[in-house]
């Protein structure tokens, strides 16, 4: 079965772009625009990972992260950031809110495949 | 098969949403200069004045550019779906699949020509059989000429038994009946020999007859079969060619596909650049508006204290890049981190 993967970004591009290098990579993708309309379609169901941008309106990536990880269905669901900052601030940040990963972009198909391969639960 | 399940979010929200307008919207009206406060310098009326009309011209640059992005992405993904899907029903699957029911049609049609050739061969064991007869009926013929010769013999004798027992006159009287009776028995001897003679010749003739068709239709069974198997050949080794240039055309086809779906993936991930070039105006615009407010407020703006609060809303490496002189352009790597 196919493992899910929720990605969590603003841009429409962006989630087409994660979108198509994941389903092609034979994942099954659930979208959200932001933090607030993620934690609105996480209602328990098995989600395998997280792709989440951190500067989103309504409810930022940081915010979510913390907020997902006192869901318990979620709380050990790998979450990686996929952003514009590159600041070694945010990224404690977001150690710290519990993402596991954290990818810059413009990022490679390729290289977020990697990253969701290795840290994605079977 | 897996796929992107419904994104929910019509329009998606920008950044900086309190200055931009949402993508889909109108144009957000360039905001009339206020009022020049009261004792302001000619440099704030022009900041108060010009200003919005830079962030406004630059956020209407910015939805643009955004909206034809998503336009763009929304094509491509679309293309690249289109081309998946016709890969995925057109893909070398189903000339494998081709390729199997044509080796089990081969198999099967050998099958029946193995059946064929082993029917031939129990006809050639029936007709090894019926030479077989034909040898017992000549034997049958020899014994029933025997019996002829032996009833003509014991016919001779009796003849001369009959003499013998006329020359002895009333003494051979007795005899001469027993040697009667001898020759009514050898000739009704030599009528069933004769009537063996010619019911075995009878046989002998049907079987020979038996045999010969019998071999003639063996002979055409062994060319049909001979036919059969020259023409099913043929046939499979056409279906095969058919088989192996559509086989071609499809990889060809695949192949080709897949070239542009790794085209299209890869334009897609250059648009990508919509994003960063979004958050750089977005940054550019609020600090456009916040220089704007602060010469109409007409306090003292202190030049390094304003660059380092503009460094600290930065999130990508370039716009600290072109902060710093350096001018970097995008990067094409991204730089992943786990934790």
């Amino acid at each position: 079965m196919a493992r899910t993967i929720m990605i969590i970004d603003d841009s429409v591009s962006l989630r087409q772009v994660v979108g198509i290098a994941l389903a092609g990579a034979g994942y099954e993708v659930i979208e959200a625009c932001d933090g607030q309309d993620a934690l609105s379609k996480l209602t328990g169901q098995k989600v395998h990972l997280m792709v989440c941008d951190v500067n989103m309106p309504n409810m930022d990536g940081i915010t979510f992260l913390k907020t997902v990880r006192t869901l318990p269905a979620y709380r050990f669901t790998p979450i990686i950031m996929l952003t514009t900052e590159a600041g070694e601030e945010k990224k404690k940040e977001g150690q710290a809110a519990g993402a596991r990963a954290w990818v810059v972009k413009p990022f490679k198909p390729e290289q977020l495949l990697m990253a969701v391969s290795k840290l994605i639960l079977p | 098969m897996a796929g992107v399940l419904a994104a929910g979010c019509t329009v998606a929200a920008r950044r900086f949403a309190t200055q931009a307008p949402a993508a889909g919207a109108p144009p957000a009206p360039v905001p009339e200069a206020p009022a020049p406060a009261p004792g302001a310098a000619p440099l704030a009326q022009v900041a108060q004045a010009v200003v919005p009309v830079w962030a406004g011209q630059t956020a209407e640059a910015r939805q643009q550019m955004e909206e034809a992005i998503r336009g763009l992405a929304s094509r491509f993904a679309g293309m690249h779906g289109e081309l998946r899907k016709a890969l995925d029903t057109s893909g070398l699957e189903s000339n494998r699949e081709l390729q199997g029911i044509i080796d089990r049609g081969s198999e099967a049609l050998a099958g029946v020509v193995r059946d064929l050739a082993e029917g031939a061969r129990a006809r050639a064991v029936v007709l090894e059989k019926i030479r077989g007869l034909a040898a017992i009926t000549e034997e049958l013929r020899a014994m029933s000429e025997e019996v002829a010769s032996i009833a003509n013999q014991t016919n001779l004798l009796a003849l001369n038994a009959a003499i013998e027992a006329a020359h002895a006159r009333e003494l051979g009287r007795g005899f001469a009946v027993v040697a009667d009776e001898v020759r009514k028995l050898s000739e009704r001897s030599g009528t069933t020999g004769n009537a063996i003679t010619t019911k075995v010749a009878w046989v002998n003739q049907s079987l020979l007859e038996t045999l010969r068709e019998t071999e003639a239709f063996g002979d055409r069974e062994a060319e049909v079969i001979h036919r059969a198997e020259a023409t099913i050949h043929r046939v499979v080794e056409d279906i095969q060619a058919g088989a192996t240039d559509l086989s071609g055309s499809a990889r060809r086809f695949e192949e080709a596909g897949e070239d542009l779906g790794r085209e299209i993936s890869g334009t897609l991930v250059h648009l990508q650049f919509q994003d960063r070039v979004s958050q750089i105006l977005q940054s550019v615009i609020a600090d456009m508006e916040k220089f704007a407010a602060e010469v109409a407020g007409g306090g003292a703006l202190d030049a390094a204290a304003w660059l380092r609060d503009l460094e600290r809303t930065y999130t990508t490496l370039e716009q600290l890049a072109v902060h710093h002189g350096e001018g970097a352009g995008a990067s094409d790597e991204s730089d992943i981190t786990f934790f």
